[in-house]
């Protein structure tokens, strides 16, 4: 099956006065289609089920330090900032559920997409566009292999499990490091904190955090597979298409995660 | 494998400090360095501004939700200030700014290393330093704290339309409380974050490119991992920062 680089005729514009030039459709339309073509590939017998583990197991173990400092050293922050708007209140004994909270519906879900679309995003683009470079899509199709089935949904997949995985690990770190902070600082007793953050917190909480997570993982990585896969133009092309894909899938998920967030609150009610 | 780590580490801390060198220099190169600030500064501001935009409806959202249990929803302006200009608007962006201008910084240092220009320069005695390296840095030196003000407000802003209009707070009274709340100091400290984490990160993306090698693939792991270096520091050194001036 053959890629198509060009948007048809009618998307593009002919210039002639009358027609509806859409550029900015096209792209958005090929990634669509790839979407599609992934899921219906992803499905096709034999199912690729080893390759995916194999994938998983790799992006959390590639992810899973950067995502544990980079939520404990942001929930550390926000204890300390949230013991200050706390103080202003009068409500330091609720310390723990807040901070507890806050790690649990957003930074953690949040954290651990960021990472893994600057880490695993960015190296999977950078896996495929070589591979694209040195025609190995190519020969996969000449042997009768679909490399759609047999190297983009695994991958695709693969996201898709490991960002509520990382997302857990993000939010017991988180969780901890928050304690961590609220205790050097002394704003509440160890007692107090823990009280109030198992008072504040509910399954439904890690639950939304991992429904995130796992939209944002599918997001990112279609995004970058999508660009390594089209990637063309030698060594900077493959750099190019690497940035592209990190900054398109970051923007992406930051929008996700307003709608999910403005939706799950609603779910709950 | 240790003993790696530490050969990184301390080739890190010397290709930082020769960076720093190449700052102080007496013939600087200011049309390329005047380039670099358009390409950093102003190329980021797409992705900073929409993600901080993005950012500041879910710190309303998340605020807004939280203060309910206090029942002091009231209180959500002062949340968003303080979130906002403390953490979230210094964070983001030099993250942000890593993530996009750092990426094509690394990528491109690390074109020109696969394709031995930089061995280039060095034959015709120009040093990479100087004329690669350092307009870069001075450009990230300089934008990031300005592109940091521009986020703070587009943050501001699109927490004040999600509260008003989704939550129906009253807008001056809650644009009362975020200017109530906001000190210069807290301005100040943004932009000097913003400045720290420039300063601490920048080499080591630079450092990520200038090392490069193995083809186009290695032009895809440089940028990685600059990506990903230098978002670990960023977040890091902000968590430290964060205890020193707030704690």
């Amino acid at each position: 099956m053959p890629v198509p680089q060009q948007p048809s005729a009618v998307l593009q514009g002919t210039g002639r006065r009358g027609t509806i030039s859409l550029p900015g459709l096209a792209p958005l339309g090929r990634f669509l289609r790839f979407a599609v073509d992934v899921f219906a590939q992803g499905f096709v017998r034999p199912l690729p089920i080893a390759a995916t583990i194999a994938q998983t197991l790799e992006y959390v173990g590639r992810c899973a330090l950067p995502v544990i400092f980079v939520v404990g050293g942001f929930s550390l922050a926000i204890a300390i900032q949230a013991a200050a708007i706390l103080q202003m209140v009068g409500a330091d004994t609720l310390l723990g559920g807040f901070a507890t909270l806050l790690v649990f519906r957003e930074f953690a879900p949040v954290v651990a997409a960021l990472m893994v679309a600057l880490q695993s995003g960015s190296s999977t683009t950078t896996e495929l566009g070589a591979m694209r470079m040195k025609e190995e899509f190519d020969a996969m199709h000449l042997i009768a292999v679909n490399p759609v089935h047999a190297v983009v949904a695994p991958r695709v997949f693969a996201f898709l499990l490991a960002a509520p995985i990382l997302n857990a690990l993000g939010a017991m770190a988180g969780s901890l490091a928050a304690y961590i902070g609220s205790q050097a600082k002394g704003y509440v007793s160890a007692g107090t904190y823990l009280i109030s953050a198992h008072d504040a917190l509910s399954f439904v909480d890690f639950a939304n955090g991992c429904i995130k997570a796992a939209v944002f993982g599918l997001l990112i990585g279609l995004i970058a597979t999508y660009h390594g896969y089209h990637a063309q133009g030698g060594a900077e092309g493959v750099g190019r298409a690497a940035n592209r894909a990190v900054v398109q899938s970051v923007i992406a998920f930051f929008i996700a995660n307003s709608l999910l967030t403005a939706l799950l609150i609603k779910l709950q009610g | 494998m240790v003993q790696a780590f530490f050969y990184t580490i301390g080739d890190v801390a010397r290709f930082t400090a020769r960076s720093y060198r190449a700052l102080f220099t007496t013939n600087p190169f200011t049309a390329e360095t005047l380039r670099q600030c358009v390409e950093v500064g102003v190329g980021s501001l797409p992705i900073v501004l929409t993600v901080v935009a993005f950012v500041g409806t879910n710190i309303v959202m998340q605020g807004y939700g939280l203060l309910q249990i206090l029942g002091a929803t009231d209180l959500t302006g002062l949340f968003l200030a303080v979130a906002a200009v403390r953490e979230f608007a210094p964070i983001l962006t030099t993250a942000m700014i890593g993530a996009k201008a750092g990426s094509t910084v690394a990528g491109e240092l690390a074109t020109m290393r696969i394709r031995e220009q930089i061995d280039a320069l060095e034959v015709m005695s120009v040093d990479p330093f100087k004329y690669l390296i350092a307009p870069r840095f001075v450009a990230a030196i300089v934008t990031i704290p300005l592109v940091s003000v521009a986020a703070l407000s587009a943050c501001l802003s699109a927490g004040y339309v999600t509260a008003t209009l989704q939550y129906g707070l009253n807008g001056t009274y809650f644009m009362n409380q975020v200017y109530q709340n906001m000190q210069l100091a807290d301005l100040v400290n943004m932009m000097f974050k913003c400045f720290v984490a420039a300063l601490a990160a920048f080499p080591t993306l630079c450092y990520a490119g200038y090392m490069a090698h193995g083809g186009p693939r290695g032009v895809g792991d440089a940028t990685n991992r600059a990506v990903v270096w230098g978002a670990g520091i960023v977040i890091v050194l902000n968590a430290v920062l964060t205890a020193v001036l707030y704690g």
